[in-house]
């Protein structure tokens, strides 16, 4: 049997799917069309003058303490699974961010080979691997604060910060800003995280009343920054209206 | 009539004398038990029946030559680049490269060349007995080779997760 | 037409041979101890595909269809490593959407698990319209052994969960979550393992490959030939893939009870050696260099040396070196005996006389406890021996002993990091004394193990208060038979690190007293490639046979060139007395041959020949001398009553032993280089610079300069 036949039948095939396919469509894929898809953050260590494995690094006296609270929580031979509490105490007293020294300091700690470290430091979003500044300000834009503007307020913290862009920090190391997903504070949307405290219910207007505040070195009040308690119907209450019954009412008189 | 009558006689005599000499150069290699291992391996390939088998190289017109060379008869090992353990039941002939430039490189094209005729024929059958067999009918001395040796322990997922009392010797991973 | 009527019946084959493998549980129940579940194992019974098996408890299911028959596509989970459970099976175009479609580049193409499963059960359409393109991930830099392409990367972990289980490496790890998570080891580091090779094996896909190889071959233009490794003495079985007239590279062959699955880098990458320094024609020295000449002119010229060096009786001198095989050593000891001599040598410190332990009985000088015995024992003293370096395969069991078991290990002799935790109690014979007499804490734990177990160095054999350990470590045995020495169990073994060893003392390649104090005249190297060469007299005639211009050829009168052991089919024996048949895969070069075809030939021409012209008498010889060389692949075991005779006539050889006191240092410093193989490999050159000496090996500035030049 020839070889024809197939080939044959491959060009017939061919002539088929030309007829089919609308013919602003080209027949050849170009090589590469769509821009390279870079990741958020490197997943891989480089040394750097301000983050190298010669830094030292220890915990304070305090936190040394804390630690070793936080280690007897668990069984003596899983104390690995310290990890996170202890990475995140020494991403605090690093001044927020996490470096090789930290990692390798707590794998010393809790006698764990530093590639175990690594891997947990490297997964979770909340460590910080490169320096931040002083406030680190998250802003969340996962569904629901988008649908409240979130975007807004992202536009607003960047521009009001000198227009910087999401993951940079300003110039005078004051701020860091990134775009964040879901912190759990969807009834309060659209919100932002500084520091450790979350700024509700935010406008642009008031996400730069805030942010001045910061600047200005003052800590403004942490959560809903539109007037509400908590996250109570801000049309005013439809249930529970009346004075809430305090103690003793509605008792008998030898309670009362 | 006579010719065949002859040419049987001929082989049964052969076949005896060569079954005879395998024995005693003692090749069949898997009448083994490991020390340790609670594995019980037939040795039955040895002490197989005679079997009145007519040789076919006679007539078959293959060189003589493979006369002096021993096959091997073995089962092929999953290649441990893959996962896969295609092929490996079936049973091999092959031969060993002949000794002293049985191959050279084409000094033109830098091709491998060979005058060993046998050095890519690789047969396969689908047990041990009909590769004994073939090569018994053939006249090729044999021998065998021991199959892979496999204990795999059971593993399971939940292995990852059971609580050690004593100090960990190993950091799992996830 | 000429018919032939076979009366022979025609032989079975109904139906594919179905393999089911269900491991033993009762040697397994044994060893499992950290669970109050796995105690008690029974078996279960269930139906595969209409076939019936019964696997173990507590076995995968995986494993159940496996046993089968029935091989359900994997690529995360793998025999020897435990289960990870992220599988890849499932999001098979997931995994496809970011792999690079660069086969034709790939050096996994044609054994790669990914390819195949496509092509079996994937779609002939993309459906990959991501705008975002694929994901790229930088490669990373593990060494000059282990090559990266990470785009290519599925994340199965199979090389994590290798380098932290198996090969102690627990640098290697992955970082990042999600599309983004990467395997690497997150600081720039190489995978400093000496077993690391393994994972280019384990990975499914071609994210990791052999750097040697690289784009030099294809696995289906390659020849596979079964062979058997002779750079240790585990006598790993290897499969030598070779094309045309070169070694391409060398695999593991998969045997549970030698090597499992796993072969150490020098035995996998020491390959290219085998192109390097060759001798491959016999020369003769004139002066101060070596004239090429004919095999005639070159066995003439040996048959002179040894009339014109008036060497009589011992005079003649053989040294056989660690890459002999066993039929040469038979001739030769054959040839040396009927020239009159006893002066058969080891290539060793110390070889020049018979070794301490004698060679009458088998169980004094072999790995008794075998191989796979050694994850029966619950307490292992190591006794002047580092099994990492000297048996690495080995050494990986006792590791996974240690992890998955209450196993102990202690150690006399120099510390060494053996990628498990082990009692350190000394250095000399000292700390042995210490431990016969019961002090300390390993001793008590020694005392109460089950199944003990002393695995004593092949060096101790050459330091000066070797015969006193053995005295010592004799009567301890002896003392503690009722464990040591059971039907069921030898717990002293004695660990072997080069191949032709564990043959030489079968065939009794050892002088005797007399000889062993004689200066010869006439010496002969076999392969001899450790000598020293003060121990050579000035005025001797050398001959040096062997396959590399090594250590041994410098110093000969003639150079006889012979086969390395990918160019003969030989047998060797093994630390534990396991006999296996190596095969070639390659002629030897040149002019080279068959060492045991020149001594054959070269007896002919000293007017003593030897009785066998071919490789099947003389391995009828074999048999005369030890029916053990030739039933391959097997092990006869020492009985308890033979072992206990052999323990006191070490005892007694050795009583007048003195100590020294001198420490006991180990015998390997450089893994990657200890044979005139491994010596002229490129390959293990760049190991010695990276992992060794812990140099740039030459590769980091390329693959730096541009990693995306291939991705």
């Amino acid at each position: 049997m020839s070889s024809a036949a197939p080939a044959a039948m491959f060009a017939l095939r061919a002539v088929a799917r030309r007829a089919r396919l609308p013919s602003s469509r080209p027949l050849a894929r170009s090589i590469s069309s769509s821009a390279s898809r870079r990741s958020d953050a490197l997943f891989v260590h480089r040394d750097t003058p301000y983050n190298n494995p010669k830094i030292p690094f220890e915990f304070t006296p305090e936190n040394l303490k804390r630690a070793q609270e936080i280690i007897s929580h668990y069984p003596p031979q899983y104390k690995k699974a310290a990890v996170i509490p202890l990475l995140d105490l020494g991403q605090r007293q690093n001044k927020g961010w996490t470096s090789i020294s930290v990692m390798n300091y707590v794998a010393k700690l809790l006698e764990m080979p530093p590639m175990r470290v690594y891997e947990v430091a490297t997964f979770y979003t909340m460590f910080n691997r490169e320096p931040i500044g002083e406030h680190f300000v998250q802003v969340c834009t996962t569904t629901p604060c988008m649908l409240r503007g979130a975007y807004e307020i992202l536009d607003t913290v960047c521009g009001h910060l000198g227009g910087i862009k999401p993951g940079e920090t300003t110039k005078d190391g004051k701020f860091t800003v990134i775009e964040v997903e879901c912190q759990g504070a969807c009834s309060n949307a659209p919100m932002m995280v500084v520091g450790d405290d979350f700024y509700e219910d935010l406008t642009a207007e008031t996400t730069r009343k805030v942010l001045d505040a910061f600047k200005k070195g003052e800590k403004p009040k942490p959560g809903p920054q539109s007037g509400r308690h908590t996250s109570e119907n801000s049309a005013g209450l439809t249930a529970l209206t009346e004075k809430p019954y305090g103690p003793g009412e509605h008792c008998t008189p030898e309670f009362a | 009539m006579s010719l065949l009558r002859l040419c049987q006689q001929a082989v049964r005599q052969q076949t005896a004398a060569r079954a005879a000499c395998v024995a005693t150069r003692n090749h069949a290699t898997d009448s083994n038990i490991p020390q340790t291992t609670e594995q019980k391996q037939d040795a039955a390939i040895t002490e197989a029946p005679q079997r009145d088998v007519v040789a076919a190289d006679i007539v078959s017109g293959a060189p003589k030559e493979l006369r002096h060379r021993v096959v091997r008869i073995f089962q092929p090992t999953r290649s441990t680049t893959q996962s896969g353990s295609g092929k490996s039941n079936r049973w091999r002939i092959d031969w060993d490269i002949l000794p002293g430039a049985g191959r050279w490189e084409n000094p033109l094209m830098g091709w491998a060349s060979s005058a060993d005729y046998m050095q890519g024929t690789r047969l396969s059958f689908r047990t041990k007995e009909d590769a004994i067999h073939f090569a018994e009918k053939q006249g090729w001395d044999y021998y065998v080779a021991a199959t892979e040796i496999k204990r795999i322990p059971p593993k399971n997922y939940a292995e990852n997760f059971l609580y050690k009392p004593d100090k960990l010797r190993l950091i799992r991973t996830k | 037409m000429l018919r032939l009527v076979s009366s022979a019946s025609k032989p079975s084959s109904a139906g594919v041979l179905a393999k089911v493998v269900v491991a033993p549980s009762s040697s397994r129940s044994s060893r499992r101890t950290f669970s109050s579940t796995t105690a008690k194992k029974a078996d279960i019974t269930l139906t595969v595909d209409g076939k019936e098996v019964t696997v173990p408890q507590g076995s995968a299911l995986i494993q159940a269809c496996e046993a089968a028959g029935a091989t359900i596509p994997r690529f995360c989970y793998h025999d020897r490593l435990a289960i990870a459970g992220n599988c890849r099976e499932g999001v098979m175009e997931f995994l496809l959407a970011n792999h690079p479609l660069d086969c034709p580049i790939c050096d996994q193409g044609g054994e790669c698990d990914l390819q195949d499963q496509s092509m079996r059960y994937g779609a002939d359409r993309t459906r990959f319209h991501e705008i975002s393109g694929k994901r790229a991930v930088e490669d990373k830099d593990l060494g000059p052994l282990v090559k990266t392409s990470m785009n290519r990367c599925i994340q199965c972990t199979r090389c994590v969960r290798f380098a932290n289980e198996v090969a102690g490496v627990e640098e290697l790890g992955t970082t990042g979550r999600g599309n983004d998570m990467q395997i690497g080891t997150y600081v720039a580091k190489t995978m400093n393992s000496e077993l690391s090779g393994n994972v280019v094996d384990l990975c499914p896909v071609g994210a990791l490959t052999s750097k040697p190889y690289a784009f030099h071959a294809r696995p289906w233009e390659l020849k596979h030939t079964d062979s058997v490794d002779v750079l240790d003495a585990v006598g790993s079985n290897i499969r030598v893939d070779s094309r045309g007239l070169v070694v391409m590279r060398v695999q593991p062959r998969p045997n549970d009870d030698v090597n499992e699955e796993w072969i150490s880098d020098k035995t996998r990458y020491a390959y290219d050696g085998l192109r390097f320094q060759r001798l491959t024609v016999p020369l003769v020295k004139q002066g101060d260099r070596f004239v090429t000449v004919s095999w005639e002119d070159a066995l003439a010229s040996v048959a002179d040396g040894l009339v014109r060096s008036g060497a009589k009786g011992d005079e003649i001198k053989a040294i056989a070196g660690h890459l002999a095989d066993t039929e040469s050593l038979v001739a030769l000891k054959d040839l040396l005996n009927r020239l009159g001599s006893d002066n058969t040598a080891l290539d060793h410190v110390g070889g020049h006389a018979a070794p301490v332990h004698a060679v009458d009985v088998r169980s004094n000088y072999l790995f008794n406890s075998t191989i796979p015995g050694v994850e029966q024992a619950d307490v292992i003293l190591l006794v002047g021996t580092n099994p990492r370096h000297e048996a690495a395969v080995l050494n990986s069991r006792i590791r996974k002993s240690w992890l998955h078991t209450t196993l102990e290990v202690g150690l006399i002799g120099e510390r060494v990091d053996t990628t498990y935790g082990y009692d350190y109690l000394g250095a000399d014979a000292k700390a042995l004394a210490d431990f016969v007499a019961g002090k300390g804490e390993f001793a008590k734990k020694f005392k109460e193990a089950k199944r003990p177990l002393i695995i004593v160095g092949s060096s101790l054999v050459e330091h000066p208060d070797g015969a006193a350990i053995f005295n010592a470590l004799a009567k301890f045995t002896e003392a503690n038979k009722e464990k040591l020495i059971t039907p069921e169990w030898n717990g002293f073994s004695v660990l072997q690190r080069a191949a032709s060893r564990a043959a030489a003392y079968d065939i009794g390649f050892v002088p005797s007293k007399k000889a062993s104090s004689t200066k010869p005249k006439f010496v002969y190297l076999l392969n001899a490639d450790e000598v020293n060469p003060k121990d050579i007299p000035e005025d001797a005639f050398v001959v040096y046979q062997g396959h590399h211009g090594d250590l041994g050829a410098q110093l000969a009168d003639v150079v006889l060139p012979g086969a390395a052991y990918t160019e003969k089919g030989m047998t060797w024996v093994n630390t534990e007395g396991r006999a296996q048949l190596g095969r070639a895969a390659v002629p030897p070069p040149g002019a080279s041959r068959e060492d045991w075809k020149i001594i054959r030939a070269l007896s002919e021409i000293v007017g003593t020949p030897l009785p066998y012209d071919d490789i099947l008498s003389l391995r009828d010889r074999m048999w005369e001398i030890s029916p053990t060389l030739l039933r391959y692949d097997s092990l006869e075991p020492t009985s308890v009553d033979v072992a206990l005779t052999g323990l006191k006539a070490l005892a007694a050889g050795t009583a007048n032993a003195k100590v020294t006191g001198e420490p006991i240092k180990k015998p390997i410093d450089n893994f990657y280089q200890t044979d005139p193989i491994s010596r002229a490999s490129v390959t293990m050159a760049q190991c010695t610079r990276a992992f060794v000496k812990g140099e740039d090996y030459g590769f980091s500035e390329l693959s730096n300069a541009s990693e995306a030049a291939f991705a």
